[in-house]
């Protein structure tokens, strides 16, 4: 721990611990494990997340139906995990975590972090995307978990990836009528990555148990939306395959294109990120800053069974474990391949980029359209200009989506990088974080 | 929008929670989060952007702030990212 202010304000909670953890999806909890199980006594292990339950969001919710997911959720119960609710908020150049929780700020220091900070959603506006009864894919899934309902109300899934399917199966489940999962992706795309499948028995049994659930529901594919309309909510879509144009009505359309690593923390802390958004990692999982170490999503989108791998993988080659990585580093390699096949497959069509219209609302925190944007030449200028991802959400669907639009790199962090209270500021302030 | 769960159609004890949306009682399972609490009273703008747009929940964990509610006077609350615990009182749609 560094001390650098002269006048010494008293530090509120500090928790040291011989490894940090950020994220506790899939990912995050095999590393907490794994190294819990390795540990020295007395050592300790910090799992930061914002959610009051492990899991992250694809383990969200009781796990009865997972008995993979509900074995790992049971060995966090170790002495030497202690979970920490809060949110990272920023970080000092000594790595030292500034987090805000429900009782305050806290800081963690830790001779090692393990960032596991998942995904979110990449959107891509269209016209009407704002409208009340619009929500992501993977949104729906989490919302309609935590007691959301959709009971009797019509529903469009229409967007890319895997993640349509489980979300279709739950909104019946929970007695929505799903009228059509529309995949943007072109045909021959899918049939290359069914193809690939036979090589991961596990997805593409998976996916028939899916099929199976969902048989009675339209499906389409090279089909995306063109736009969605309705006062002051959601009432009719339409879907587009290029040439032919329909009309569905509807209560609530679930979007997404893919998926985007969530990069923001590692920015922060000086890592590394690659030309495709990811935080970019070497063969031991390690970032670009010696002490820091990234698995799961974050790292690329490829799934659980990735993010368990990478997650055990990580906290092996943390502890210096040499023998036992090396042991399991076999595993690997053939979910890089499922990871890249994902993103090959579900990367957005050029089409999708160009339903856009001059009143889109591209940044929905200040309400900033396409015509305002689409003059600037960078994400930094159209930022300066229009206010452009410097609302609430700091840019996080924007970004992506401007990203994606304008071929903009989006770049600079600046803590805090999400929404705090004025006290932690102020604890921000004195760590010196812009340092 | 009246077609939501109602308390009659699961078992009593399941609504272990109740709260307030708009000043109107709302009772929802424990565990449900307030974002969840609002769509069973039949709510689905959050809040109003700058502009005045009616908003609803997007992105369902936290990342994109359009949940944004009022939660006992406390404004600019992630709604999926809390549980409704009872005695909450709620308010949607209030300007940015």
């Amino acid at each position: 721990m560094k001390t650098t202010s002269r006048t010494k304000p008293p530090k509120r909670e500090t928790l040291l611990a011989r490894l940090a953890v950020v994220g506790s999806g899939p990912g995050g909890i095999a590393a907490a494990v794994t190294a819990a199980e390795h540990l020295r006594a007395g050592e300790r292990i910090v799992l930061i997340d914002e959610q009051p339950a492990p899991g992250g969001q694809i383990w969200r919710g009781p796990q009865k139906s997972d008995p993979v997911a509900q074995r790992w959720i049971e060995r966090l119960n170790h002495e030497s995990i202690e979970p920490v609710q809060g949110q990272v908020i920023g970080a000092d150049s000594g790595h030292t975590l500034l987090l805000e929780t429900a009782k305050g700020t806290m800081r963690v220091a830790a001779e090692t972090i393990i960032l596991a900070t998942g995904a979110r959603e990449r959107f891509v506006p269209f016209p009407g995307w704002t409208l009340p009864g619009i929500s992501g894919i993977g949104g729906l899934q989490a919302m309609m978990k935590s007691g959301w309902p959709v009971k009797g109300k019509r529903l469009v899934i229409a967007g890319s990836g895997p993640l349509m399917f489980p979300v279709a199966a739950t909104a019946m489940k929970f007695g929505a009528k799903v009228l059509e999962i529309a995949e943007q992706a072109a045909w021959w795309r899918l049939a290359y990555f069914a193809l690939h499948l036979a090589a991961y028995p596990e997805k593409l049994f998976e996916g028939l148990r899916f099929f199976a659930k969902l048989w009675s529901i339209p499906q389409s594919h090279g089909t995306w939306i063109k736009r969605a309309g309705g006062t002051e909510k959601l009432e009719w879509v339409e879907l587009t395959d290029g040439s032919r144009t329909r009309r569905i009505d509807c209560d609530l359309l679930a979007i997404g294109a893919h998926l985007v690593p969530n990069t923001e923390l590692a920015a922060l802390l000086g890592c590394r990120i690659d030309s495709a958004g990811r935080i970019a990692i070497d063969q031991e999982l390690r970032t670009s800053e010696k002490k820091i170490f990234a698995v799961g999503e974050c790292t690329g989108v490829g799934g659980a069974d990735r993010a368990l791998i990478q997650g055990q993988l990580a906290a092996l080659a943390a502890l210096n474990l040499h023998e036992l990585f090396a042991h399991h580093v076999g595993a690997l390699p053939r979910w890089e391949r499922f990871s890249r096949l994902l993103d090959a497959t579900f990367s957005p069509r050029e089409e999708l980029k160009r339903q856009i219209q001059g009143d889109t609302i591209v940044c929905r925190c200040e309400d900033i359209p396409h015509e305002s944007l689409c003059r600037h030449d960078s994400w930094r200028e159209a930022k300066l200009q229009t206010r452009c991802g410097m609302g609430p959400c700091q840019g996080r669907v924007c970004g992506p989506a401007a990203q994606t639009i304008y071929g903009w790199g989006v770049e600079s962090v600046r803590p805090p990088i999400l929404p705090c209270k004025g006290g932690t500021l102020l604890e921000l302030d004195k760590t010196e974080m812009n340092s | 929008m009246s077609e939501t769960f109602s308390p009659e159609t699961l078992a009593p004890e399941t609504f272990a929670t109740e709260v307030r949306i708009n000043g109107r009682a709302v009772q929802v399972e424990t565990g449900t989060t307030v974002l969840g609490a609002i769509g069973v009273a039949g709510v689905l703008i959050t809040r109003l952007s700058i502009k005045g747009e009616p908003r609803g929940a997007l992105c369902g964990m936290g990342v994109c702030q359009e949940c944004r509610v009022e939660i006992d006077g406390i404004p600019h609350q992630r709604s999926c990212m809390i549980a409704a615990r009872t005695g909450m009182e709620i308010r949607t749609g209030s300007v940015p």
